[in-house]
């Protein structure tokens, strides 16, 4: 209760619907009835330090919600030695700004594992949505001291129900040979 | 490049030291060699080597040069060892040791004497050693033993540890401050005691952040303060801003500290007004965080602030019959270069000049970048780029000349007098030798191995010489102006 108090007074009541709507059961149905179709979409942000990424969409028609993914590397911005081992080492990592607004995590991240490489994963609220039920999801993860930086904006989806959808998409053969390519691997 | 057996390494090592000094007599032009080899003659103008030492094969980050009696000393912070040699052999005692600190006399320069390997903590790379060093005597400082030296330095990310390095070949532990998780390059102001730690506090959402101390009396370290960007302290949420990479105090007198944020991205001056940082309200909360900052320039986010060194005002050329502003107060900031061979990630670091004369409104006037292709050195191997300057603010160089260490391109001399129109007056590319340490990029999966020169991090002394030290394990180069160079500092010509 401690942590929905947290997430309340730092969004307001503007945002309780989406609060509710992250607090509600998971729904089965995307589980086991969703047919994945991601497609590539123009990378949509103005250049900044880390450069442009890949961006791809999923409709809700094919992941039970919209899905947007935006993935980029981070060269050089991990330690080989702890990789991406706590809450505060993945906020470090990653891409806020693409989240369109400020956030608030929803509670703790957890470790994942994509390909060969281990990172974590943690859910956010978004303040100043029009869209109240439209939360985002981050994911870094490491090879040696180079990490890759995933963003997932959720609209009208529960993090928790889509997050196989995502995880099976960065260890899909697009993201992977993406991935090869870009840290020369 | 064939790599030997670590003990023929170690061998050619013992017998490098005379066959440097007769390289030095062959200076050439910046050759277009894709990639240099052992035998190689040093790349130079304007400054030539007095004399070398190999730091006994360890990689090399921050040296700070001592007057400590009638002796002149060097203290070396060093990186973790290598994959390849994780724990080099100490020649001295015989034993294999993790990088720490590298202690010499460098009374004479064309024959520095090493005097003791003080090890640091067990890792390789940035994982282990003690990068940083700083050293003040006790007879400075307001409440330390009149009789004692003290080194400030890291251990390796976990700690900071002061010795009594009085006697500099027996040092002895006065303190350690530990449980920190990254630490870097500090500052501690001999004359007030005062320390600005850069700390990785559990509590805060940045692996480096500032620990204000009173070390006025090493023995017991009174903590005064944690400092960083909003955003950065503990129980915030949301973007972490960029986090901290090292500061330089102007002390009492200037009363101003000097951050730099974002190494090579997101770059960060921050100007802060040293009494209401240190006296000001404590605890870390946004208000008490922007409270002491009369200044903040937000750099190209593909740059970073790796040193902000502080000129102070300094009279421009150009602007010296104005009636207004003649004067400016100038800062230098340079990137640090992270990527080997320009590879994908990063862009070019290099130096840039500040007026911070309004310190509320920084604006950047000027900057210098070594010409790649001046020497092809995207192709010789390894980072190429800036990567620190000389810290020490003796007359000898202050405002006249800057040192700054470029990876494979050496080190730069700089004349900075006219800061809005800085150029190179001279530089020095030492040789690789055995010891030099290889860098890899990967191509097609495999890794693509290169040995190039790393000069990594640069001090002076009120001598007027400069010490150069290398990333890449190659060791320690203590160098002189020559010619034009010398005349802009106004040493006697050699």
């Amino acid at each position: 209760m401690r942590r929905i108090a947290t997430i309340a007074a730092a969004f307001g009541i503007g945002a309780a619907a989406a609060l509710l709507f992250y607090l509600a059961p998971a729904s089965t149905g995307p589980a086991t009835t969703i047919r994945p179709v991601w497609t590539e979409t123009k990378w949509p942000f103005p250049m900044d330090q880390w450069g442009e990424g890949k961006a791809f969409q999923c409709k809700a028609a094919d992941c039970g919600a919209e899905l947007n993914l935006y993935i980029r590397p981070k060269i050089g911005f991990c330690s080989s030695t702890t990789g991406v081992a706590d809450d505060s080492e993945l906020d470090r990592l990653s891409d806020f700004d693409f989240m369109n607004g400020a956030t608030v995590a929803f509670g703790e991240g957890h470790a994942i594992d994509v390909a060969w490489m281990k990172g974590r994963l943690r859910a956010y609220a978004i303040r100043n949505q029009v869209r109240s039920r439209t939360t985002a999801i981050s994911i870094a993860y490491n090879n040696d001291s180079d990490a890759l930086v995933a963003t997932v904006v959720v609209n009208d989806g529960q993090p928790a129900a889509v997050e196989p959808i995502v995880i099976a998409f960065l260890n899909g053969e697009v993201v992977r040979r993406w991935v090869a390519t870009t840290l020369g691997l | 490049m064939t790599f030997l057996p670590r003990t023929a390494v170690e061998h050619l090592r013992l017998k490098r030291g005379s066959a440097c000094l007769a390289l030095a007599l062959l200076v050439s032009a910046p050759a277009a060699a894709q990639s240099p080899k052992v035998g190689d003659p040093p790349e130079a103008s304007n400054m030539r080597l007095v004399g070398f030492n190999d730091l006994q094969g360890r990689s090399a980050y921050q040296p700070t040069i001592h007057h400590q009696g009638n002796r002149w000393i060097a203290y070396i912070g060093h990186h973790g060892g290598t994959d390849d040699i994780p724990k080099p052999i100490n020649p001295i005692t015989g034993q294999a040791e993790f990088n720490g600190t590298s202690i010499i006399d460098v009374t004479d320069p064309a024959h520095p004497k090493y005097l003791r390997h003080l090890p640091g903590q067990e890792g390789t790379y940035e994982g282990g050693g003690g990068q940083m060093t700083r050293v003040c005597d006790g007879k400075d400082l307001p409440k330390g033993d009149a009789n004692a030296v003290y080194l400030l330095r890291t251990f390796g990310g976990a700690a900071h540890e002061i010795w009594n390095v009085a006697d500099p070949a027996n040092p002895k532990l006065v303190v350690r401050l530990d449980g920190l998780k990254d630490t870097h390059k500090s500052w501690w102001e001999c004359k007030t005691g005062i320390a600005y730690l850069v700390s990785g506090v559990s509590t805060w959402r940045v692996r480096r952040m500032t620990e204000v101390y009173d070390l006025s009396d090493p023995a017991k370290p009174v903590k005064i303060r944690e400092f960083g960007l909003p955003g950065q302290e503990p129980g915030s949420a949301g973007k972490v801003p960029t986090e901290l990479h090292g500061m330089i105090s102007t002390g009492p007198e200037g009363n101003r500290v000097y951050f730099g944020y974002g190494t090579n991205k997101g770059g960060v001056l921050q100007i802060v007004d040293r009494n209401k940082l240190i006296n000001g309200p404590k605890e870390p909360t946004p208000e008490n965080l922007r409270a002491p900052v009369v200044g903040e320039m937000e750099m190209s986010p593909l740059n970073g602030a790796h040193t902000t060194y502080p000129l102070g005002k300094m009279t421009i050329p150009q602007f010296a019959s104005d009636k207004f502003a003649s004067q400016r107060d100038m800062v230098m900031i340079v990137d640090e270069g992270l990527i080997n061979e320009c590879q994908p990630g990063e862009a070019r670091q290099m130096i840039w000049f500040v007026d911070a004369t309004v310190e509320a409104k920084p604006m950047v006037v000027s900057s210098y970048s070594v010409p790649e292709e001046s020497g092809k050195f995207c192709q010789r191997g390894g980072r190429f780029g800036s990567h620190s300057s000389n810290e020490s603010m003796a007359p000898v160089f202050f405002r006249k000349l800057a040192f700054i260490t470029w990876f494979n391109a050496g080190v730069r001399a700089i004349d900075i007098r006219d800061p809005y129109h800085p150029k190179e007056a001279g530089y020095f590319i030492p040789s690789i030798t055995e010891a030099t340490d290889k860098r890899c990029i990967k191509v097609d999966g495999k890794d693509q191995c290169k040995v190039a020169i790393q000069s990594n991090n640069v001090e002076t002394d009120d001598r007027g010489y400069i010490y150069v030290v290398d990333r890449a394990s190659t060791g320690l180069h203590i160098l002189e102006v020559t010619g034009p160079a010398r005349a802009i500092a106004g040493l006697p010509a050699n």
